[in-house]
């Protein structure tokens, strides 16, 4: 107890050098006009780019007219578009990669009261992702990409233009029998040419000399007769084509 | 003490708010910090005047600005105030201090011409104000850290508690320094008195 007497007797001192100094100090000290100045002025340099952006922002704000604080429907409900499809997937299955773009049935309705359109658009969305995120639709849509590339290719390969030019420009045999009954005076008949490209073996050189030639008088002596086919430029042409 | 609370809690709150980097808190907090951090800077050094607390308020307010990062949130905003005014303080009486030693004249005559106390006669005031500069004299020749509690406790009027939160330590650690600290100031208080009565 003797302890304890001067340990209070020290608190009170204690406690009594400061009422003493606030009674020195008279008023309740307010923050003079001077010293805000100063501590705003010493804010504002410290915090230099947030003053800037806060003054910024207020003349931004000066010039912004709002009409009415409400905000328009149509914002309102994409939106909610919005946050439903962030809410979490249905318990039966885990969360998926595409959850996010699957729209809810009722934002689907409010966007169908803003409009047939959007609705309309929005249901379709709904079916192609739901296609989408099943695997066999995945594995279809591969197995469809890949027929329609081989279909297109193969029609590619009949359809060439150098096939084309060569279906168009006049065919050989006519004019070698022309040139032939010109030349000479037995008739003769010449088989014709197999120019198609699916059979490319055709345009070889040796294959390009026709050796299928019948004369009228039925002597069908082997000639051995090379015909004046434009083989070299044939071969060019080809060429080029295979040049990559 | 209960008009006080809701004023302090509104101050906790703007520096939880100025720490969050909330420009406009500052300039709210500064007017209801001012009267509080003057007052708790005045009563910290006997020498002071207003004035100097007031120069020492704002000097820590614009430390506590450069600093703010430095706040945790999870202890009293006053209280890391206070830390930052107890440097500032002890700073600048230590400056004025050397001053004062180096020039003679800039004594001021008359110390109490201001604050005239009514009711008591000046033997009563003289003595009084000189127990005060004995009690300051032995604060000072405790060790800063203990100082520091002893101004945070009797000056700055926070609890065990509040100054374990601010100075990160175990509310036991704090009442026992702060024991030892008034056994020593009571040992240097009858130093010092015996010194007087000597001579």
């Amino acid at each position: 107890m003797d302890d304890m007497k001067p340990r209070s007797e020290i608190d009170d001192a204690l406690r009594q050098v400061g009422k003493q100094r606030d009674e020195l100090l008279g008023q309740r000290p307010t923050l003079s006009l001077q010293r805000e100045a100063i501590l705003t002025g010493f804010l504002a340099r410290e915090f230099l780019v947030e003053t800037e952006l806060c003054q910024a922002s207020a003349k931004r704000d000066q010039l912004l007219k709002l009409g009415s604080p409400e905000i328009p429907a149509l914002v309102e409900s994409i939106l909610h578009w919005q946050l439903d499809a962030l809410q979490p997937p249905p318990i039966d299955r885990p969360p998926q990669k595409l959850d996010g773009l699957k729209p809810s049935s009722l934002s689907m309705q409010q966007l169908s009261a803003d409009g047939d359109r959007m609705s309309n658009l929005g249901e379709r969305l709904s079916l192609w992702l739901t296609f989408f995120r099943l695997r066999l639709g995945i594995v279809l849509t591969g197995c469809a990409v890949m027929v329609a590339v081989l279909l297109w290719l193969g029609n590619w390969g009949a359809s060439s233009p150098r096939n084309a030019t060569l279906r168009d420009a006049p065919r050989v045999e006519e004019m070698n029998v022309v040139s032939g009954t010109e030349l000479f005076t037995r008739k003769v008949s010449i088989g014709p040419f197999n120019l198609d490209t699916n059979q490319p073996a055709s345009l070889q050189a040796f294959l390009l000399t026709n050796r299928d030639v019948h004369f009228g008088d039925g002597i069908d002596a082997t000639l051995g007769l090379r015909l004046d086919l434009p083989v070299r430029a044939i071969f060019m042409e080809d060429s080029l084509a295979r040049t990559p | 003490m209960t008009a006080v609370q809701p004023r302090f809690e509104e101050i906790e709150a703007l520096g939880r708010r100025c720490r969050e980097g909330d420009l406009a808190a500052w300039s709210l907090l500064f007017p209801k910090i001012w009267p509080v951090l003057v007052t708790f800077v005045h009563r910290l050094y006997h020498s002071f005047e207003q004035q100097d607390a007031e120069d020492v308020a704002q000097a820590s307010i614009e430390a506590a600005i450069r600093t703010i990062d430095t706040f945790s949130e999870k202890g009293l905003f006053r209280a890391w105030l206070f830390g930052i005014a107890v440097r500032q303080a002890s700073t600048f009486y230590r400056a004025t201090s050397a001053k004062k030693r180096g020039a003679h004249l800039l004594v001021p005559l008359c110390d109490f011409d201001d604050h005239k106390e009514e009711g008591k006669s000046p033997a009563e005031v003289s003595a009084q104000n000189d127990r005060a500069a004995i009690l300051h004299r032995a604060i000072n020749e405790l060790p800063e850290s203990d100082r520091d509690l002893v101004h945070l406790h009797f000056f700055g009027e926070l609890t065990f508690r509040e100054i374990a939160e601010a100075r990160k330590m175990n509310p036991k650690t704090v009442c026992t320094r702060l024991t030892r600290c008034k056994e020593r100031l009571l040992v240097t208080l009858a130093r010092l008195d015996l010194t007087k009565s000597d001579g």
